[in-house]
């Protein structure tokens, strides 16, 4: 009924549905865009705290590689609406509203290069902390002295220290130059006089500067929008840090502060809402910077904030799409091979069914009609797929033939060198072709190499080891079954079987098997008490009778059974003698074996077995009528009690229908 | 707000878990597989199955094939089975009490006759009417047993009762056993050697659409219809991929009712066949291992990669329907009724590995998968799906699961080459692209609906038999 239950991986499918809605809501996931408040950017990475505290910025600092630039932000907004409202809290002059692609989502960690950890304050600030650029500027021109250009980027402090400099090295990008530049002034004439001051050649250049005029309303700008913040780099912004400060009498200060705490605390213990409880907190800090428990309380709540924040599952989609690729290409890969090996095994196929018709007519024709030679295109057979196919077709040739005809396929067989071929096979390192080998032997009768067979008697692999064993049988003249006596893997069924079919197909001499009776491999002793049974060896008799008390059961049995089948009337009390100890099955081999052996002395002790009420009660009886004193007659005796059971038994018995 | 968003990002790890494990599961099975059908392979191009043929101490097998309105096809397919390779065979036609003219049909060409067969319920069963055997000696391997209905289990149950094998193989009567599939299965029994092997599994195929001739597979064609089609690349999955991996990994938990060779002792000893489930193909397997277990006797359950037997898949919706509702109900009354085996270390690598993948991957996955839609459903309702995401999710699924078809392909190209025609494999790999869109809702919609039906109590379980729950209830309790 049950066929198949694997309905295997589609079930994914509809998984993933369910996956990819599951991602889209929760405002904390960065898998997809998000918003965050940029703070300040910069070519090196900078661990984020020094940017906390350069900035005093209490928030979680995350960090972000955008368009060659690390960008420092401040929280994370589902939309562009609830970080402008946040921003309003960011001490930081000049921050923006910025979005992150779900690409660029994944956020740095701070101290991923230990190697930038050098001071914030010794580097120029255009170069380290660039703050967030400012949309409304007042542009300027200015004059400067250059000092040097590049085409990559150079740390302007080079310049410093190379000339020896106490001013400070500026540098601004233009036609994808990065110019280095000393002084500002606002007319050329006021450079040129600076410049004729200096020891080292330099010359007059000038430039636009921009800067702010007011902090303007932040927009939110397109990080895509290539190099906005580069463009500034000349534009000296430095950070201006926060200091907002109403400029209010002290006491109202004071009176303000506590109003506010007031106002957080109740925020954070009664209404538990963070982000508001944070606000005022923050607010507090600027009405009196002293004071160390707001600052406290929005570490804390930051912490909680970024607890509850959750880690992205997905931390990029591009995993996603390079392994559908990657499945794809998969895919597509063994299609081609799938179609590949087709068209060759079909190609190899169809050439192997011509050189095997080929061969086979020449062989034919050799072995039967006199007087032909040796067939020329057999000796053509140089490659060794070729040879193999050879091989094939005269070992199969040749376990259908006998006499004469037979030597002389050997014969053409050792002529063509093919026995090289064989032996070759039997020194290979891999398994399959040492056992293909050893079967060649054994069949064409080639015992050049038995000793190396007679090493993989105990291979541990299964058919290797079965080859060599076989291969033995068959070439081991003076003593076909030594290898029983080397055997210590165990003999299993499967290679007894094929002992005995080797025995019968090549009429080999048996030997006595009651000599490995003896033997501590518990198979081997099974398979000795087989092959007794087998070949009828009756002078085992007396060896078996021990066997009957065997601790293993599989050894009983077969003892049962052979004693049956050998018919010797002396078992019959001794088999009657186990009946009390064995179990069910036990107890209907012996029944069985009883069975075979018909004598009046079994009547008293089948009758026993008849009454109580049991299963074997069949085989008892049947036993029974094979008794020529009790027979059908005492059986249909049987039939007139008033037992069912037992009649039903006697009815079976007496059916001739039934052919037992 | 924050319990509903704490449940949302508990749902999606616990979705994205399963699916990871689940690729991962599939392609390490994949990978098994692959390693040990090419050793399997290599290995059995020394095997001469003819040499069981003449051998006297190979075990004998009793055929049980339990027939319900077989009518039709009944004659031919008996005399399919008689004419099986094996050299102690006996096959028992169990009738299990037919509405049509099965009996006749048997009685009339097989010359059979009313015989007085002793036998006992040794397994409790539905009552047996009548014992037949032929008077023509060419057919004297042939029982057939006549019985009041009771199900399948019930029929293999009589037929174990009266078989005299110390193996007997289960199958559909409507299947086509390859005719050397008895040499085969049995060898694993001859190999045996630390370990007891109790049962045997083959590879079942797809025969709809093939040429049958005198009860054997004559020559072999892809099926024209997308339906059976689409099965056929389910069943080389499964049976070239999942079941040769698990057989490796010590965990399979099925062999197919279609065809399997069981030790008769053990199944006895375990109380037969579970007549009251309907999935009582794998309740049997996992019962005899906890049996084995319970009896701390080593023990294996044998696989044989090889093409045994053919069967014919449903080619329409109703039909199909049918039998993966009543394959989910039978799946998940034995994860039920065996629920003991769940990562218990006592049953090795059974309980820790294979049972819980069934539950996971073959169960529990239906509710996922349920509960996934729907909440994708709210999303789409409520929300704002992120559809880039979703396109980009769904390529990769179903670019898996196409690959995975892919590759099972390759395995059957690799392996047994059945279809001949290149043509046959595009259509396949069209076949696999198709599949998730077009057969994969089916599924899981008659996986739910089987799941719907189990837990409002419409099991279907056959009639009450006479004597047979109390004895099985007993082996249960006994563990």
């Amino acid at each position: 009924m049950m066929k198949s239950r694997y309905n295997i991986a589609i079930y994914i499918l509809v998984i993933f549905l369910s996956l990819s809605a599951g991602f889209q809501q929760s405002p904390c996931q960065t898998n997809s865009t998000v918003y965050k408040i940029q703070i300040a950017s910069s070519t090196r990475q900078i661990p984020t705290e020094q940017i906390q505290r350069e900035l005093s910025v209490n928030d979680l600092v995350t960090v972000h590689f955008l368009n060659k630039r690390y960008k420092y932000c401040v929280g994370s907004y589902a939309s562009f609406e609830e970080a402008q409202k946040n921003l309003a809290n960011v001490p930081v002059r000049g921050a923006f509203v910025v979005r992150i692609p779900g690409s660029a989502a994944q956020e740095l960690i701070g101290d991923a290069r230990p190697k930038t950890t050098e001071k914030i304050s010794t580097i120029s600030p255009n170069q380290a902390i660039q703050p967030a650029t400012i949309e409304e500027y007042k542009t300027e021109k200015v004059f400067a002295l250059q000092l040097a250009a590049s085409r990559v980027f150079i740390d302007p402090k080079t310049f410093t220290s190379k000339f020896s400099l106490t001013e400070e090295v500026r540098y601004f990008q233009k036609d994808g130059w990065y110019k280095y530049v000393i002084g500002r002034f606002a007319t050329a004439d006021e450079a040129a006089r600076r410049m004729s001051q200096l020891s080292f050649p330099v010359f007059v250049t000038s430039y636009v500067e921009k800067t702010p005029v007011k902090k303007a309303p932040p927009k939110v700008q397109e990080t895509q929008e290539k190099d906005d913040t580069t463009k500034a780099s000349a534009d000296t912004v430095p950070p201006e840090f926060d200091t907002i400060r109403p400029n209010l009498p002290k006491g109202d200060l004071k009176e303000l502060y506590n109003l506010k705490i007031k106002e957080a605390d109740n925020a954070y213990n009664q209404l538990q809402n963070l982000n508001l409880a944070r606000k005022y907190y923050r607010e507090a800090t600027l009405l009196d910077p002293d004071k160390n428990y707001p600052k406290d309380q929005i570490i804390e709540i930051d912490r909680q904030l970024a607890s509850k924040q959750t880690r992205p599952i997905y931390k990029n989609i591009n995993t996603a799409v390079f392994a559908t690729i990657g499945f794809i290409l998969v895919m597509v890969i063994v299609l081609i091979i799938t179609l590949i090996l087709r068209t060759r095994r079909q190609k190899l196929s169809r050439q192997k069914q011509k050189l095997r018709e080929e061969y086979q007519d020449s062989i034919t024709e050799y072995l039967f009609n006199e007087g032909t030679g040796q067939p020329e295109n057999l000796r053509e057979a140089d490659s060794q797929r070729k040879k193999q196919i050879l091989i094939d077709e005269i070992m199969q040739l040749y376990a259908n033939l006998s006499g004469e005809i037979s030597n002389k396929l050997r014969e053409l067989y050792l002529d063509l060198g093919l026995d090289n071929e064989s032996v070759q096979k039997t020194k290979s390192p891999q398994w399959h072709v040492r056992a293909k080998g050893f079967r060649e032997l054994a069949q064409m009768n080639i015992q050049t190499v038995n000793d190396q067979i007679e090493l993989c008697l105990n291979s541990t692999n299964d058919i290797l080891r079965m080859e060599a064993q076989l291969a033995m049988v068959r070439l081991n003249f003076e003593e076909p079954f030594s290898f029983l006596n080397k055997l210590e893997q165990p003999f299993t069924s499967w290679e007894q079987l094929h002992v005995y079919e080797m025995i019968q197909r090549y009429q080999i001499a048996v030997p006595e098997f009651s000599f490995w009776l003896s033997s501590r491999n518990e198979t081997i002793v099974v398979f000795a008490i087989r092959m007794i049974r087998a070949f009828k060896q009756d002078n085992a008799f007396a060896m078996l009778i021990p066997f009957l008390k065997h601790e293993n059961y599989e050894i009983r049995e077969e003892t049962y059974m052979t004693l049956g089948d050998l018919g010797n009337p002396q078992a019959l009390s001794l088999l009657q003698e186990r009946f009390g100890y064995e179990s069910q099955p036990g107890r209907l081999q012996i029944l069985r074996a009883i069975g075979k052996i018909p004598d009046e002395s079994n009547v008293e002790f089948l009758r026993g077995v008849l009454e109580p009420s049991s299963e074997l009660r069949l085989e008892a009886a049947d036993a029974l009528a094979r008794i020529e004193s009790f027979g059908v007659k005492g059986i249909e005796t049987i039939l007139k009690r008033s037992d069912e059971d037992l009649q039903a038994v006697a009815r079976h018995i007496l059916d001739n229908k039934i052919h037992r | 707000m924050g319990v509903f968003q704490a449940l949302q990002v508990i749902f999606q790890y616990l979705i994205l878990g399963i699916t990871l494990s689940i690729i991962v599961a599939y392609l390490s099975l994949a990978i098994v597989s692959a390693v040990n059908l090419r050793r399997y392979l290599r290995m059995n191009s020394f095997v001469d199955y003819n040499s069981i043929l003449t051998c006297p101490f190979v075990p004998s097998i009793s055929i049980l094939a339990p027939a319900y309105n077989e009518g039709k096809t009944i004659i031919e397919n008996v005399r399919a089975l008689l004419s099986l390779y094996y050299s102690d065979f006996e096959v028992i036609v169990i009738n299990d009490g037919s509405k049509d003219d099965t009996l006749e049909k048997v009685i009339k060409e097989y010359d059979l006759e009313l015989v007085s067969y002793f036998f006992e319920y040794k397994i409790p069963t539905q009552d047996i009417r009548g014992i037949y055997k032929s008077t023509n000696k060419s057919f004297a391997n042939l029982l057939v047993i006549d019985k009041n209905n009771g199900g399948k289990a019930d029929s293999l149950n009589a037929g174990i009762n009266l078989a005299k094998g110390k193996l007997f193989v289960a199958i559909d009567v409507d299947s086509i056993i390859e005719s050397d599939a008895l040499l085969k299965m049995v060898k694993p029994f001859l190999q045996q050697r630390d370990k007891r092997v109790i049962a045997t599994g083959g590879v079942i195929r797809v025969v709809n659409d093939c040429i049958v001739e005198s009860g054997q597979v004559s020559k072999i064609n892809l099926p024209k219809k997308f339906l059976p089609r689409v099965q056929v690349l389910e069943y080389t999955r499964s049976f070239l991929m999942g079941r040769m991996a698990w057989s490796k990994l010590d965990g399979l938990l099925l062999i197919s009712g279609a065809l399997g060779l069981f030790e008769r002792e053990i199944v006895i000893a375990c109380g037969g066949y579970f007549s009251k489930t309907v999935g009582e193909d794998m309740e049997i397997v996992v019962r005899m291992r906890r049996y084995m277990v319970e009896r701390n006797e080593p023990y294996e359950i044998a696989y044989v990669p090889d093409p045994l037997c053919w069967t014919e898949v449903p080619e329409d919706t109703v039909i199909l329907g049918r039998q993966r509702n009543r394959w989910t109900r039978g799946m998940i009354d034995t994860l039920n009724v065996h629920r003991a085996i769940f990562f218990n270390k006592k049953y090795g690598r059974f309980g820790t590995l294979g049972y819980p993948y069934w539950f996971f991957f073959e169960w529990f996955v239906h509710v996922i998968e349920v509960v996934g839609i729907l909440y994708f459903l709210l999303i789409i309702m409520f929300g704002k799906p992120n559809w880039e995401f979703f396109g980009i999710m769904f390529a990769l699924v179903y670019s898996f699961a196409v690959g995975l078809s892919v590759w099972a392909i390759l395995f059957e190209e690799l392996t047994y080459h059945k279809y001949e025609r290149r043509r046959d494999v595009l259509i396949l790999v069209i076949t696999a692209l198709l599949e998730p869109v077009f057969y994969h809702p089916l599924i899981l919609y008659w996986a739910v609906r089987g799941n719907l039906d189990y837990l409002s109590g419409n099991r279907r379980w056959g009639e009450m038999v006479r004597k047979g729950f109390g004895a099985m209830r007993a082996f249960l309790r006994s563990l």
